[in-house]
Formats: C-alpha cells, sequence, structure tokens
C-alpha cells in the first residue's frame, strides 16, 4: 500500500473503549484485610464434606453464582468480538479508531426477551463507520467484521455488516457488496484478501 | 639419582597413549592414581629436594630439556627447510615449569632462583612462540620462593616487556598468566617499594607496560590488568603524567561491554565493576574522570539506558570513594549539577533517574560548611521555579528531596524554603494533580524528617535542626486543613477525594513527628513535635472523613473514596500510635454512632456496626505504641466495647447479621492485636497459671461491666507480660460468650434460649464466629501453655466448669455421656477449640475417656442428626479426633470400628448404615493421613469394598473423596498430623485395587452398577492426587474416565471423570492417543444440547440428582471444552481431522451456549480446530 487513505487517524486509549460495566469490587483497605477470613465458609459447609444439601452462607453466596449464571449474547459482546480487529492500515483496533463503535450494534431480538430459544433466528446488524468518507478499505473491514462473527456465532445468528449513513461517500456501493454473499464468498477465495483478513483477525483473542 | 633427562622425555612424549595407561592403571589398581605427566614431574621436584647439593640438581634439570631447545642438535642443526618441533619444546618448558609446581618454596637457593629468572625471563625475547606460557607460570611459582629477590621483579617486567607486538599474538590464556604474573609482582608490597625507589615519580616500567597491554580485549584478561592498573594508581605514588597516561589507558574501555556469545564466565556487571574500580582509585585522577564522565553524558541521543546508568553508578562512585571532598568533588559539583538535573526534570526511564538521584544524593553526604551551603541553594533556586509548573513538579521534588534527605544539615538547609515554595504554590494550583504532587512532596519531606531526627547528632546539629521546628509546626493549619475539611463535606468531588488520599498520608506522618530537642526524653508526650491538642485536631478530622466517606459507601462510591478510606484509615492508626491519647474519645464517638445504628435497625445498620467495629479495631490494635502496655489497654477499650454490645444486641434481640458483626470486631481486634505482639519474642515453654480466670479478673477487674471503667494494664508490664495478659483476656471474653450461648441441662449442655430461637442460618454462622474465636485465642497458645490452662477441658465443658464435670482420667464413661458436646447443635463450639488444640492437649481428651465416647456413639449409632450443618460438623470432629492421636492404640475403639465395619459391610442397609459408614470415612480422612498400618486395615477394607454394596455402593462410593480432599482442619497449620507419602499409600491401598474391578478384569466383580461404583470411587480418589502418583496407571485410569463419562452423561461424577481425563492429557497426552474417538465422544455429549442417553441398566438415582444441578453442567461444559480446545495441541491432525465436521459443527452451537465463560472456551476450542489441515 503505497499511501495511507488516512494517515494520522484519532485513537482511542484502551481506557476509553466501552466494557462491561462490573460494580466497583469491594475495598481492600488494611482495615478489612481479616474479613476474607472471619466471614470465609467453613471448610465443613463445602463439598464434598457436605452432601448434596450444600448449606447457605451469607457472605459468600454474592458471588458464587455468578460463573453458572445465564447471560445471553448481547451488544457489548459483540462489540468485544469485533473491536479487537486490527485496523488493516494502522496497528491499532477498530474500537480504538471508533470504526465500531457499541451504539452502532443493534441485536434483534433483543437479548433477555423472553422465549427466544436457541433455534429462534437473532440478526445481528453492525453499523461500520470508516474513519474518512472516502476509505478505500470500507468492504475490506466490513468483510473482516463479518467473517469474525461468523467465526465466533452460533447457526442461528443472522449478521449484516453495513457502512453507517453518510459515513462513505459510496455508502451504498459497499453495503450492496456486504450484503451479496455470492461477492462475500468470492472474495474470501482470493488469496490476497485472505491474507489481509488473517493478519486483521490476528489480534482478536 | 634420577635421570631428568628420561623424565622429560617421558613427560613430553607421553601424551595420548598416556592418558589411556593411567585409565587403565586407574582401573587396575582401583585408587585414583595421577595422571603419569603429573606423577613425572612430582618425581622431578622430589629429585631436586633430595639430590645432594654437589651434584648440582638444579643445572643437570634446567639442562634435561636441551634437545628441544633451539640452538642445540635441534631445528637449526636439522636443517632450514624443517619446521622447528614447538610442541615438543612447549612441552619440556612445561615440563619445567609444572615440576616447580611441587617444589617447596625453600629449596632453591638465591642463585638458583636467579639462574632460573635469567632462563626463563629469556624465553619471552628467544621463544615467543613455545614458551611464553611456561615461563610466565614458572615466574609466578618462582616470585612466592623464599629466595626470590624483589629486586628481581623489575628485570622480569623488562623481559615481559620485550614480547612487544608478539604480545598480542599470545593466545588469551597464555596472556593472562603474564597478567596474573605481572599482577602478584605489582601488588608485591616488597616488589612495590623496589620499583618505587629505581623508578621513582616517573614510573618507567609502566610506561612500557602500558604500551605492551595496550590492545587487550579478552574479558578474563581485562578484569587482571584493571586491577594491576587500580592497585598501581592506588598504592604507588606515581607523577601526574603518567596518572594521566594509565588514566588514558582505561578511558578508552570505558563505557564496558562484554559481547553476548562471551563464555568467559564474567558478568558483564564485574567486568563494570572492576574497571569503576579504577576510576574510583585515587582522588588523584578527579580532574580527569568527572570532565570525562559528564562528557559522556552529554554526548546526547547516542547514550543508551545501560551506558547512562553506568556513567551515573561511576560519578557516584568516584565521589563517594575520594579522598579529600572539599578538593576533588566540589570543583566539579555545579558542573555535575547542571548535567544531571535534565535527567531527572526530563527524564522518563526510572533506573536513569534512580541513578541520577543517587548522584546527587552522595554529592550532599560529601560536602560539608559552606560548600554544602552553596549546593544546597543552587539546588533549591534551580528546583523551586519548577516548583510552580504542573509538568515540572514532581521531578523538582524528587530532585529536592534526594539531596535534603543525605543529611540532616542538608535538610536544615533545605526544608524551610522548599516548604515555603511549596506552600506558595499550594495556595494557587495549576491543576488537581498539580495539588496533589505539591502535598506528595510535602508528605516524603516530613517521612525523611522522621527518618532523619533519629539519626545520631552532634548537639550543634541538633540545635540546627530544632531550629527549623517551627515550618513544620503550622503545616497542618496552613496546607492540611483545607483538603481535610473539604473532604468531609458530603459534596466533595472526585478530585477533592484524591487530594485528600495524599493530604491524609502527610497529615498521618505529622502527627508522628518527634521533636528535634527530645528523642531522649522519656516522657512520650514532651517527644512529640504538635502539641497534643493538635494531634486530636487532626485525629478527629480523620475520623470524621471516614466517617463521610463510610456514609457514601453504599450511593457513591468511586475508586477515590475507597483509595480516600483507605489511606485515611492508615494515617489514623499512625497518628493514634503515636498520640494514644487520641484513641479513647474515638472508640467513644465511634461507638456513639454504631449504637445508634443497632439501635435503629435500618439496612445499613450492619455495614455501619461492621466498617466502625473493623476501623476502631484496626486503628487501635495493630501496632504497639512506645510504651506497649498502652496498646493493651487499647485492646481492653475495644474488645470490652464490642463484647458489651454484642450482650446489648443479644438482649434486646437485634437481628442476627448486626450480632454476627460484632462478633466479627471482636475476632478482628484479637487478629490485629496478635499482628501487633508478633514481634514479641515468646518463650515457648513457659506455662501459665491454671488459675487464670479469677487472676484476670482481679487484675482487669469490670471487664463484662458496662458501668466500669475500662481497666488498666499496669503501665511498666513487659512486652512478654502484654502478650500473656492479651491472650488471657481474650480467653476471658470467649468463656463469657461461651456461656451466653450455653446452658445447664442436666449434666450436660444445650444451646440457651437466645441462640436457639434464632434462623437456623443465622445462629449457625454466629456459632461459627464464636468458635472461630476461641479457636484463634487457642491457637495461639503454645503447647506448654495449652496444656498448663486445660485447654482439652475447654472442649469438654465449654468454660461452664460450675455445671459439667470433667471426668478423672482413668474412670470409665459412658458413650452417650458425651456425645452431647459433638451430636448437638453447639458441636460448631467444640469444634472451634478443638481445631486449634495440639496433639498433647487432644490426647488428655483420650485420657478423659471423652474423645473415645464421642467416636463409640458416632459410629454405633443410627440416628442422623435433624440439623444437616450438625451432622457435618460431627463429621470435621471425628476427623480431628483420628487425626491428633494415636487411635489405632486406642484398643476399645478400634474394636468397635472394625465391628461395625463388618456389620455395614454384611447388612444391606438403610439410611442409619448410611450415616454410620459416613462418620467411619471421617474418621479415616484423619486417620490414614498419619498412619496406615496393620490397625487400619479393617478402615481400608470398609473404604475398598463400600462402592460394592449395591445397595450403598453409589452414595459411599462418592464420598470416598472425604477420604483424600483437602480440609482446613488437617493443615499442619491446625497442628494436624501429616505423613508425607500418606497420598501414596492410600493410592496403592484403596485405588490402585479398585482399578482392575472397575474396568471388569476382576472375575468375581462383573454386576456394571457396581463397576460403576467402584469406578466413580477411583476417580473420587484420584481427583486430588498429582499425576505422578497415578502415572503408573494412567491408562486404565482413562479408560475409567471414559466408562463414567460415557454412562451417567454429566453432573458431579462426570465433573471428576473429565477433569482426571483433563490432568492426564495434559501431563501425558500420548496416553490418550489410542482413545481419541471416546474422548472426543464424550466432550462433545458434555457440553452439547442433545440429552443423554442413559443405558437401561442405570438406575435412575444416578443421573436425577444432577439433572437440575446448573452449576456442575457448567463445570462439565467448561473441563470438556478445555480439552477439545487442547487436543489440536496435543496430538497430529490426522488423529483429529477425520472427527472434524462433527466436532466443529458442535462446537458451533456450543458458542450459543447461554453462560458466557462456556461461550469463551467454545470460540477458543473452535479457532484451535478450524486451524486444523
Amino acid at each position: 500500500m503505497a499511501t495511507l487513505d488516512n494517515a494520522n487517524p484519532t485513537i482511542l486509549s484502551a481506557s476509553q473503549l466501552p466494557t462491561r460495566q462490573q460494580r466497583i469490587p469491594l475495598r481492600t483497605g488494611p482495615d478489612l484485610k481479616y474479613n476474607d477470613i472471619i466471614f470465609e465458609k467453613p471448610s465443613y459447609l463445602s463439598r464434598p464434606f457436605c452432601d448434596g444439601q450444600v448449606a447457605s452462607w451469607p457472605r459468600s453466596d454474592a458471588n458464587d453464582g455468578s460463573l453458572a449464571a445465564a447471560e445471553p449474547i448481547d451488544e457489548q459482546e459483540i462489540y468485544d468480538l469485533i473491536s479487537t480487529i486490527s485496523d488493516p492500515e494502522h496497528p491499532v483496533s477498530l474500537g480504538q479508531l471508533s470504526v465500531i463503535n457499541l451504539p452502532d450494534i443493534h441485536i434483534t431480538p433483543a437479548p433477555h426477551t423472553p422465549g427466544v430459544g436457541p433455534n429462534t433466528i437473532i440478526t445481528v446488524l453492525v453499523e461500520v463507520t470508516p474513519t474518512i468518507t472516502h476509505c478505500s478499505l470500507a468492504t475490506v473491514i466490513g468483510l473482516g467484521v463479518r467473517v469474525r462473527l461468523e467465526q465466533c456465532l452460533p447457526p442461528n445468528y443472522r449478521i449484516v455488516v453495513r457502512c453507517k449513513e453518510n459515513s462513505h461517500s459510496q455508502d451504498d456501493q459497499v453495503n450492496k457488496q456486504l450484503g451479496d454473499k455470492e461477492r462475500v464468498a468470492a472474495a474470501l477465495e482470493n488469496d490476497t484478501l485472505k491474507g489481509v483478513l488473517d493478519k486483521m483477525l490476528e489480534t482478536c483473542a | 639419582m634420577a635421570d631428568f633427562r628420561q623424565l622429560a622425555l617421558e613427560f613430553v612424549l607421553a601424551d595420548d597413549e598416556a592418558k589411556q595407561t593411567s585409565l587403565a592403571q586407574q582401573a587396575a589398581s582401583g585408587n585414583a592414581r595421577q595422571s603419569p605427566r603429573v606423577e613425572r614431574s612430582a618425581l622431578t621436584a622430589e629429585e631436586l629436594q633430595s639430590a645432594p647439593a654437589n651434584t648440582n640438581p638444579v643445572a643437570r634439570w634446567v639442562e634435561a630439556v636441551q634437545p628441544w631447545m633451539p640452538g642445540s642438535n635441534g631445528d637449526e642443526a636439522t636443517g632450514d627447510n624443517e619446521t622447528p618441533d614447538w610442541t615438543g619444546r612447549a612441552k619440556a618448558l612445561e615440563f619445567l615449569s609444572r615440576s616447580l609446581d611441587f617444589l617447596g618454596p625453600e629449596v632453591l637457593k638465591p642463585s638458583q632462583v636467579k639462574l632460573l629468572i635469567s632462563f626463563f625471563g629469556a624465553m619471552f625475547d628467544v621463544d615467543h612462540k613455545a614458551g611464553v606460557l611456561a615461563s610466565a607460570t614458572a615466574l609466578s611459582r618462582i616470585t612466592q620462593m623464599k629466595s626470590f629477590q624483589p629486586t628481581s621483579a623489575d628485570d622480569i617486567i623488562q623481559k615481559i616487556c620485550t614480547l612487544k607486538d608478539d604480545f598480542s599474538r599470545q593466545l588469551a590464556k597464555t596472556r593472562l598468566s603474564v597478567f596474573e604474573l605481572l599482577r602478584s609482582l605489582i601488588t608485591n608490597p616488597a616488589v612495590a617499594s623496589d620499583l618505587q625507589y629505581k623508578h621513582g615519580a616517573s614510573s618507567g616500567f609502566m610506561n612500557d607496560l602500558l604500551a605492551l597491554c595496550r590492545n587487550e580485549r579478552d574479558p578474563t584478561c581485562l578484569m587482571v590488568w584493571f586491577d594491576v592498573l587500580a592497585f598501581f594508581l592506588q598504592e604507588y605514588e606515581p607523577s601526574q603524567e603518567m596518572i594521566e597516561e594509565v588514566f588514558n589507558t582505561f578511558k578508552a574501555y570505558f563505557p564496558i561491554t562484554l559481547p553476548r556469545t562471551s563464555t568467559s564466565g564474567i558478568t558483564p556487571e564485574e567486568l563494570k565493576q572492576q574497571l569503576r574500580k579504577c576510576f574510583t582509585s585515587t582522588h588523584k585522577l578527579a580532574p580527569l574522570t568527572f570532565p570525562f564522565l559528564l562528557g559522556k553524558l552529554d554526548q546526547g541521543e547516542g547514550v543508551t539506558v545501560n551506558v547512562k546508568v553506568d556513567i551515573l553508578k561511576t560519578v557516584k562512585a568516584c565521589a563517594e570513594a575520594y579522598k579529600n571532598p572539599e578538593q576533588t568533588v566540589n570543583p566539579y559539583v555545579d558542573s555535575i549539577w547542571s548535567s544531571l538535573k535534565y535527567e531527572v526534570r526530563n527524564g522518563e526511564i526510572e533506573d536513569t533517574i534512580w541513578a541520577t538521584l543517587e548522584v546527587l544524593k552522595i554529592l550532599a553526604v560529601r560536602l560539608k560548611g559552606d560548600n554544602l551551603r552553596d549546593y544546597a541553594l543552587t539546588v533549591t533556586r534551580d528546583c523551586v521555579n519548577d516548583l510552580a509548573n504542573a509538568v515540572y513538579t514532581a521531578p523538582a521534588g524528587r530532585l529536592l528531596v534526594s539531596v535534603l534527605s543525605a543529611t540532616p544539615s542538608a535538610f536544615v538547609l533545605m526544608a524551610s524554603p522548599a516548604i515555603t515554595h511549596v506552600k506558595e504554590n499550594l495556595r494557587h494550583p495549576k491543576g488537581p494533580g498539580h495539588s496533589g504532587d505539591l502535598l506528595k512532596i510535602l508528605h516524603v519531606m516530613l517521612e525523611t524528617r522522621l527518618l532523619l531526627v533519629s539519626t545520631d547528632m552532634g548537639p550543634q546539629e541538633r540545635s540546627e535542626f530544632a531550629a527549623i521546628d517551627t515550618v513544620f509546626t503550622s503545616l497542618y493549619d496552613d496546607v492540611y486543613k483545607k483538603p481535610l475539611e473539604q473532604a468531609v463535606k458530603p459534596e466533595a468531588s472526585y478530585d477533592d477525594h484524591k487530594l485528600a488520599a495524599q493530604a491524609v498520608q502527610g497529615a498521618g506522618a505529622l502527627v508522628c513527628q518527634k521533636a528535634a530537642k527530645s528523642t531522649a526524653v522519656a516522657n512520650v508526650d514532651a517527644s512529640r513535635l504538635l502539641p497534643g491538642d493538635k494531634c486530636l485536631v487532626i485525629c478527629d478530622t480523620l475520623f470524621s472523613i471516614i466517617e463521610q466517606t463510610r456514609i457514601n459507601e453504599d450511593q457513591n462510591r468511586t475508586t477515590a473514596s475507597d483509595e480516600l478510606a483507605s489511606e485515611t484509615t492508615k494515617a489514623l492508626q499512625r497518628s493514634v500510635t503515636s498520640y494514644n491519647s487520641a484513641y479513647v474519645p474515638h472508640v467513644r464517638r465511634g461507638l456513639d454512632i454504631i449504637r445508634s445504628a443497632r439501635k435503629t435497625e435500618s439496612p445499613q445498620s450492619v455495614s455501619t456496626v461492621q466498617s466502625l467495629g473493623l476501623l476502631l479495631a484496626y486503628v487501635g490494635c495493630s501496632e504497639l505504641p512506645a510504651v506497649p502496655s498502652q496498646g493493651l489497654d487499647n485492646f481492653i477499650l475495644i474488645t470490652k466495647a464490642m463484647y458489651l454490645e454484642l450482650i446489648a444486641s443479644i438482649e434486646e434481640k437485634s437481628s442476627a447479621s448486626v450480632r454476627c458483626a460484632f462478633t466479627a470486631c471482636l475476632q478482628a481486634a484479637v487478629r490485629c492485636f496478635r499482628d501487633a505482639c508478633s514481634s514479641i519474642e515468646t518463650a515457648g515453654s513457659t506455662a501459665l497459671d491454671s488459675e487464670w480466670i479469677s487472676s484476670i479478673a482481679q487484675r482487669y477487674p469490670g471487664l463484662e461491666d458496662p458501668h466500669a471503667q475500662p481497666a488498666k494494664a499496669t503501665a511498666a508490664a513487659s512486652p512478654g507480660q502484654v502478650r500473656t495478659d492479651f491472650l488471657l483476656i481474650s480467653l476471658y471474653f470467649v468463656r463469657q460468650l461461651y456461656q451466653r450461648a450455653t446452658k445447664p441441662s442436666g449434666t450436660r449442655l444445650e444451646l440457651s434460649d437466645e441462640f436457639a430461637t434464632m434462623e437456623e442460618g443465622a445462629s449457625s454462622q454466629l456459632l461459627h464466629l464464636l468458635g472461630g474465636l476461641a479457636g484463634f485465642v487457642v491457637h495461639e497458645l503454645s503447647e506448654a501453655e495449652q496444656l498448663s490452662l486445660k485447654a482439652s477441658s475447654f472442649v469438654m465443658h465449654l468454660f461452664r466448669e460450675d455445671a459439667v464435670t470433667i471426668p478423672q482420667a482413668g474412670t470409665q464413661v459412658e458413650p452417650s455421656e458425651w456425645s452431647w458436646i459433638a451430636t448437638s447443635r453447639l458441636n460448631v463450639l467444640t469444634f472451634g477449640i478443638l481445631e486449634a488444640l495440639r496433639p498433647a492437649a487432644v490426647a488428655q481428651l483420650y485420657g478423659a475417656g471423652v474423645a473415645q465416647s464421642i467416636l463409640i456413639q458416632s459410629v454405633t449409632s443410627d440416628a442422623s442428626s435433624a440439623d444437616p450443618t450438625t451432622a457435618f460438623v460431627l463429621r470435621a470432629i471425628l476427623t480431628i479426633l483420628a487425626n491428633k492421636h494415636k487411635l489405632e492404640t486406642v484398643e476399645p475403639v478400634m474394636e468397635i470400628i472394625n465391628q461395625q465395619v463388618e456389620v455395614i459391610l454384611a447388612n444391606e442397609a438403610d439410611n442409619g448404615t448410611l450415616t454410620k459408614a459416613t462418620s467411619i470415612f471421617a474418621i479415616a480422612a484423619g486417620m490414614l493421613r498419619r498412619y496406615s498400618g496393620k490397625q487400619a486395615s479393617g478402615l481400608l477394607r470398609l473404604l475398598r469394598e463400600s462402592p460394592k454394596s449395591s445397595a450403598l455402593g453409589q452414595s459411599l462410593s462418592r464420598r470416598l473423596e472425604m477420604v483424600v480432599a483437602p480440609q482446613k482442619p488437617l493443615t499442619k497449620d491446625n497442628f494436624a498430623i501429616v505423613k508425607p507419602l500418606w497420598m501414596q499409600k492410600l493410592y496403592f491401598e484403596l485405588a490402585k485395587p479398585m482399578t482392575p474391578q472397575a474396568l471388569g478384569q476382576d472375575s468375581s466383580v462383573q454386576d456394571r452398577v457396581i463397576r460403576l461404583n467402584l469406578s466413580i470411587g477411583t476417580l473420587m480418589l484420584v481427583k486430588h492426587m498429582p499425576f505422578s502418583i497415578y502415572e503408573g496407571d494412567a491408562e486404565s485410569i482413562l479408560r475409567i474416565a471414559i466408562f463414567v463419562a460415557q454412562t451417567i452423561g454429566s453432573g458431579p461424577d462426570v465433573v471428576a471423570a473429565l477433569h482426571v481425563l483433563r490432568n492426564i492429557l495434559v501431563e501425558a497426552s500420548a496416553k490418550g492417543e489410542s482413545h481419541l474417538a471416546s474422548i472426543i465422544a464424550i466432550c462433545t455429549a458434555a457440553f452439547s444440547s442433545k440429552p443423554h442417553v442413559t443405558p437401561e441398566w442405570l438406575p435412575a438415582s444416578y443421573t436425577s440428582a444432577s439433572a437440575d444441578d446448573v452449576e456442575s453442567q457448567a463445570e462439565s461444559c467448561e473441563a470438556a471444552l478445555e480439552i477439545m480446545g487442547g487436543l489440536p495441541r496435543m496430538f497430529e491432525s490426522r488423529y483429529l481431522v477425520p472427527s472434524a465436521p462433527k466436532v466443529e459443527r458442535e462446537l458451533t452451537l456450543a458458542c450459543g451456549n447461554p453462560v458466557r465463560n462456556v461461550r469463551k472456551l467454545a470460540r477458543a476450542a473452535r479457532a484451535a480446530w478450524k486451524e486444523l489441515r
């Protein structure tokens, strides 16, 4: 690539990116240093020393269930999946360049909707915002997002990737390309393009 | 008379074949012999020593090598075309030098030494190909001889110098021997004085040496050469020209590095230090080193971090080592400062900044009087301007502190102007970060003062130090008051909290300041810098901040408010330790808040009680003040308050969680005070007064009386006494609380009405907290203390010695008589103490017959407790009793256990049998960690056979996990006895015999359900063992794991199977190769949503229990996905590709699993399988 489309984009720092909102962890001051020991659940009330009916213990119950709790795939999870994709031009992620933004991810039906089962068709719409309106790589970025989501989501998810309205001078063209299954499949056959995509997805955990 | 020629010839010829013969000889004779060459040399030396003088042995010995020497019938005579025999000649000379190694230092006469010196010395000139190494080694040896004349050293050096350019062509090893010869000569005091006498200040010999060694690059040689140069500069008195010459030689090496490929065994740091030694060798170098080093530093961009640090360390070493700093260091102080200040001011790399600060500090240490004043003034002048700039404040602060912390004098000169400027800038800060940096500088200065004030100072210095005290006394009002008061306001912002978090640290350090004049004053109050009322005001404000952050805690907690709370707590603790009088009003103030919270019973009351109680406990008890008894007073004050509040809350029927909070605070106070006492040396064998209750009640009256003033400890109590009293007072409170929790009922005890009427879960927790408190106190007692206090009796009467009579040792005890202490709900209290008892104290329980009665009752009783918690606690009690005493020697109990084993194994039984069996399992868990000999065979048999029971096998096989699983009462910290190889023994006794049966290889066990039980049992045992124990049977265990997972599908058994499977695959993946298809199938089944098809023969009870267990479902999914994700890494793709399409389909579906962590693992596994080709 001889010249860069956008040589000087705005880059966000990692702390500015949206993350799953967690409550501030409990304070661990010097006065509280023995709290964990004092309120620890006694060993006789944990498996295998107690059977079946595990007795409840006031303090430890709060964080016990969280690991096994059901949490549907939400916008933040989609964001976490695609915001780490590298930009084809710059060594930073799409999230840091604000190409991918949390408010531009839409899931229908919304997560937590009652009655949604593993066989319900769910549509994920991601609107990509190129850093400049004439970005020639918008289609590549869109394709990267699409490939990443296809690799990560279960089969009942339908993925739609579009350019955000008015963010690109030729957004209808780009959208058409990204929506065309045949063209997407053909693009993935192209070795050069495949190489670019692999490089972009290398940084995804 | 020996033939030296013959010996020399043998030496020269003894080479390759010599090694073989020597090996053969060594093998034949069976004892280690020296190699023939060494033997020849030794023989020669012996001959030289023993031969009669008139036969002139030395001359004959030297002549022995004549045949190999040039000019004999050797190389030159054989014609010009032939190459001389260098190797032979080198070996011949080596023969001479090696012989010298074995020669005593007194053998050679002066004339002989002289002859040898000229002989070997000539070699440097005439034979630089074969003779240098041997000559240098020989001369090194000769210079150690008694008859060596120091005057010959000069000759040797001159001879060496004749090597000239040939020197650099020698091998490194040869050069090293020459350098070592030079070092031994030049560092020899006699030689040194001779050389100085001969050459004077011009040191001409050194000129030649410098020319000779100019191009040395080998690190090992350089180590010696630098040593020589450093010694020369240090001990000789060379002229300034010579000094310059030498300096020019070693400066060329600076900065020195070592090629990464160097195999010399010398580290770059050693080499750097050796070179640094040259720089620091004499103060006469000062005019050369400082300009040179600063010049190197100012080269700019080209200087790497490592080089910069090296330069700075060298500057520091020079400034530290040079004598007469007024003349040597002072002239360069200004240039050093102006070069170095930017390293800190604009520096980014912490290593360089630290090295720079060290240099600047050492300058202040070395300078005195006016010079120091000038330096301090320069530093202050340059830095204070930067304090007004938010960007440079922090570096300016570091510069200031590094210099003023050097000595009390520097502090006196700089502290006052620095503080004035900090204050000035705090009035007009450029932003919250700027204020924070300024406050940090002040805080560090206060900490510095605290350190300096206790250093040794002369009277003059101390009075100067005291003169600036006024600068500090006004600091609170001038600086800290505003940010602290701002933080107390409810509307304080994030930035206010951040700033206050910095300010409280300074305020805390301010309270701890000692007055400069009075470090020796006995009165603690008079030795403080601030007056008492000011300290109290500061402590009060700190307390208000904590109160305010606690109110905020529920609504708008931020990281800044959390940081503020923690920092304020630390500052308050420090302040109270220093100014102890502040503690009483704080406890009073805290208690008022706690009481009103307790009475209102609002949702926040529990957190109020807990946070303030813990705070007061930490502040007053976590460190002993200067007078240790004051610490004990604090401890009594807070524990009594918490105890009385707990009693009041029980009487007022406050909620269970409030009572728990008070108990927790009480325990926290005890734990904190234990930390404070941890530095006290204890004589472990001291016995305590067995009449401790009356003694404590007498010495500390009114401990449980709400109206009595808190008792005070004797002011002069020693630290040891403080510790003992602390433990006994704690025990006293435990006793009161235990009495409160129980009531007598006939000859036994039961839970008091107040506890019995509480909701079950809450009362369990409260009892556990009480038990934990008792356990902690008992745990702190040494064995002698436990025995002298009869701690074992606490278990029996739970501190109600009036109601329960303890049986005398040797009397017969009815089993049912004592079982209440383990089988009723108050067994949690028993357990707390028992867990902390040492084995010797547990032995007393056996002595009284109580332990036996508990054990017998629980293994014979069918009745299971109505309350499940009570049953679980009983198991833990049994485990402890079986572990801390040699149960196998208590025959009556063992007999009954063995009988019960027979009954259980014979009986197709009911719930009662299950209870009994579980009790025996608990006993086994304790006993088998300590003993697995003959007496335990009955127990082991039960454990082995129990899975075969058709009725109970399913439950019992799962309970086998109890025997191996780690549990807290069985840790060494709780005085349990754990043998090193117990787990290995258990594996061979239990799991190994079960393995073939589980796999159906034993014809006696063919029932599939029983095989399944045995399989589950094996997995439960193996689950907690390291792989190395079952490595030999890994394949069989792998098959067992597959069998269980295939049969059951999901639930805790499958989780255990998958864990074991994962362990085996991680440690020895090859074992899984032949089972790969099955492994993939069971893992896929574990995370797939498809229902599991149970075999018809499997009773429904196996799967029904686990169907709703969400936790184990998620756990098995995770374990299965981890295995799946790892398979592509462990196995070649050809094994996996056939199943890839199906696996990928399932993994794709698993990416939609409701549990987030499972989805994450599924995606990772999917990516790993996608890469298979």
